[in-house]
Formats: structure tokens, sequence, C-alpha cells
């Protein structure tokens, strides 16, 4: 639609008497002429009126074809539909309430739904083939939700023994932990998950093999999330007059943070939440039951981080040390 | 002599005489039909009744503007007048006609 003919359509539908009362000048205004006119050639006034009718054809007919050229019947018949529907709730609150609310609850629902569907089916693209992803995942009951997760002896037996994959990781999510004193989610995972899904660390490195071993030092990867939240913090205690001992003394009292050994930075696993990846040094508490709840697991992990945690957080705190604040708090 | 009322001419032709009519200067409806019948000598006589609704048309389009004026009968009357656009679009319906024409021409004369 031009400028123009929007101009006189908001002009019809907000002045509508002004509008129609110039079609009838304009029109009147044409007959007078044409009366005038006959009248000079010597016809008398009444005739020439009829003559100057009878030569413009139904005045009416004009004047609504001239009415459809505004194009406004959407917005009369919108506003007629709505003035109908306010008076109809007027009389029938309950039903008005009920219908109201009804929709604004599918809406709700549907939004819901839709945010966690485009987190969790399409917000993995950063993940190297997805369509190659399978979990596998052994029910307590055929049909049940439940699961049990695998042992590490399970897990082995799982990658060496089938060809139908080309290569299997453990992975065990939701597992609640704290960042400086922060409630955060982690994830147990073997160290090829990364070398699977074929995501890279942005700075550090991702987990690798020699990560399992047995009584390794505890590492983790934090998400792009999870960096953000950490390096800030750092950054604003050293503004405030924190020196580098301080800060190394702080996160060691602390003491919760694992090493920090690689950044995620737009990775896939990144949009779901503030998620630590976890590599897990004790082998057997590994499964690949993927939603799994098994709080006894959840128990003897945390204990497992705890511990671990506090050999492990002297790295970090050093390199924390070493931030720049005003670079840090300038990034921001 | 035969009078041809427009718009039954050929469809399109209306718009194209009321445009070309408006182009030395502004004009309100009765004169621009009054001006068509006088330089077709008589000819060509538009509809009065599809003039409006074609005026309206035309303005919705950008290519005309209406203004109210006292007319020299001392009433309000509502003047039109063409655009930069309305110019525009009067070249090209007025070689688009000129094409037609000949083309009728050629084939009356030689078919």
């Amino acid at each position: 639609m031009k400028l123009s003919g929007l101009k006189l359509r908001i002009r019809a539908i907000f002045k509508p008497d002004t509008v129609e009362r110039e079609l009838d000048d304009e029109l009147g205004f044409h007959i007078e002429c044409e009366t005038r006119k006959l009248m000079a050639a010597g016809v008398n006034a009444a005739e020439a009126l009829q003559h100057a009718r009878a030569r413009f054809g139904s005045i009416p007919l004009a004047a609504d074809q001239c009415r459809d050229e505004r194009g406004v019947d959407f917005f009369e018949t919108l506003a007629r539909d709505v003035r109908f529907a306010l008076r109809t709730f007027r009389r029938t609150p309950l039903v008005a309430l009920t219908v109201v609310s009804t929709i604004a609850l599918g809406l709700g629902v549907v939004t819901v739904a839709f945010t966690f569907f485009n987190m969790f089916f399409f917000r993995v693209d950063a993940v190297r083939n997805p369509d190659e992803l399978f979990a596998v995942e052994r029910p307590t009951r055929p049909g049940f939700r439940g699961h049990v997760p695998f042992t590490w002896t399970e897990y082995e037996a799982i990658r060496q023994g089938t060809n139908v994959f080309t290569d299997v990781a453990a992975a065990r999510p939701s597992i609640p932990t704290r960042i400086n004193g922060r409630a955060a989610r982690g994830m147990f995972v073997s160290g090829n998950f990364f070398d699977m899904l074929g995501v890279t660390a942005t700075r550090g490195r991702t987990l690798t093999q020699a990560d399992n071993e047995d009584g390794g030092r505890a590492v983790v990867v934090l998400t792009q999330l999870g960096w953000e939240k950490f390096k800030k913090e750092i950054g604003v205690r050293m503004a405030l007059g924190a020196t580098p001992r301080d800060i190394v003394r702080l996160v060691v009292s602390q003491s919760m943070r694992p090493i920090a050994i690689g950044v995620l930075v737009g990775g896939g696993l990144a949009a779901v939440t503030a998620i630590v990846l976890l590599s897990m040094p004790a082998a057997g508490m590994i499964g690949t039951a993927i939603h799994a709840f098994d709080p006894l697991a959840y128990a003897v992990g945390l204990g497992i981080i705890v511990a671990t945690c506090l050999l492990a957080a002297f790295v970090p705190a050093r390199r924390a040390a070493h931030i720049n604040p005003i670079a840090t708090l300038r990034a921001d | 002599m035969t009078r041809q009322t427009i718009p039954d001419l050929l469809p399109g032709t209306l718009d194209l005489l009321i445009l070309r009519t408006l182009q030395p200067g502004p004009m309100h409806g009765w004169a621009i039909s009054e001006r068509v019948q006088q330089i077709s000598q008589d000819v060509l006589q538009i509809n009065q009744g599809s003039l409006y609704p074609a005026l309206h048309r035309l303005e919705h389009q950008g290519w005309i503007e209406a203004e109210w004026r006292v007319s020299e009968l001392g009433r309000r009357a509502k003047y039109y007048r063409l655009t930069a656009s309305g110019r525009r679009q009067l070249a090209v319906e007025a070689s688009e006609w000129e094409r037609m024409s000949a083309a009728i021409d050629r084939v009356m004369k030689l078919a």
C-alpha cells in the first residue's frame, strides 16, 4: 500500500464524518455545475436539476463506489466485530473469562513447550552430525521411564564390543554442584565425550582419554555461561583491591571448584544452562543412562568432586590471580 | 454524431484521460468531464457516475492529490492535481496507449 493511500485510509477510519461530508459536497458540487450549465443554455431550474441528475446516474451508487476505493471495509467490519464481541463478553462474563483464560493458558503451554523444544532439539547444531547421535539407555522395566545406569565395565563392553557405533561416550547429566558457592549443574562424561561430539574448546582444552585414568586429577570444562559467571566475579574482587595472593587464598578456601581446563564458547551445550562438565576419574560411577536419577550415584559423585576439588583448586586460583581486572571488567 | 461513453470504450482509458486532462493544472471533477468532452469535440463523454470512483482510486494510488478550494461558483470544490508519481504514470500509460493505437492502426490498414 502506498503512503498516500494509507494516509487517506487512516483519515477515513478516524474522521469518517468529515470524509462522508466531503464526498457529499463533491458529488453535490458536480450536480450544481451541471445544473448551472443547463440553465445557462436556457433550461428552467427544475428541469435542469432533473437532467443533471439523470446524466450523472445513481448518486448513491457512485458514492458507494467511491467508498469502496477507500478500502476501509476490512477495518469497519473488524471494528464492528470487536464491538460485538465486547458486548457479548459483558453479557456473559464467566464464559468470557473461561474463553480468555483457556486461550492464555494454551498459548503459555505452547510457548513453554516450544522453548524447551528449541533448547534441546534446535540448538544442538554445534555438535558434529547430530543426526548420527544415539542415546543408549536401559529401562528399569520394559515400557517404564526409569533407567538403570550402566557400570563402567558395561560401558567399556559396549564401546569395544559393538561395531555399530563409530564411538561410544558415557554421560551422566544433571549433577548438582557449586561454583564459588553458587548452585550449578554439571555432567559426568567420559574422556572421549567431546571428541565424539566434535566440540572443541575456545580456550584451553576439552577432555581427553587421559582424563579417564583412575586417580587422575578432576578436571572441568566450563560452558560459555559458566565461564562468564566465573571470570566476572574474579574481576570484581581484584578491582576492589584484592591482591593475587588474596584471590588464591579465596579460591582455595572456597575450594569447591575443580580445575578449569577449558571453556566452550558458543557450543551447543552452552545454550542449555550453566553446565559444568566433569570428567570422572573414579571409573565405576559412570553410566550411559541419560536422564537416569540415582540419588546414591549422585551422592557418591558429589563426594568425589568435593575431595578432588580440594586438591585441584590451587591451579585455577593461581590463574585467577593473574587476571587483569580492568581488562576483564571492560570486556563485560 | 454518436457519443462514446467512457469507460465503455476501452478498459483503462478513463484513468489515462483523467491524468492527461490534469496535466496542465488542478481541476475539479466536473471540469475534467467537461474538458474531455470539449477537447474530443463531443465524441468522448465521461460516464459521470464512474468519474468519481476513478478519481478516488487515483488519489489512493498517489497519482493525484486533492485540495479543497473555493470555486468560481463561490462554493467549496475538490480540486485534483497531478503528483510527481502521477506524471510518471501518465508517461507510462501514454506510451502504452500510443503503442496500442499504432498497433490497431497497422492491423486496420494492412491486414
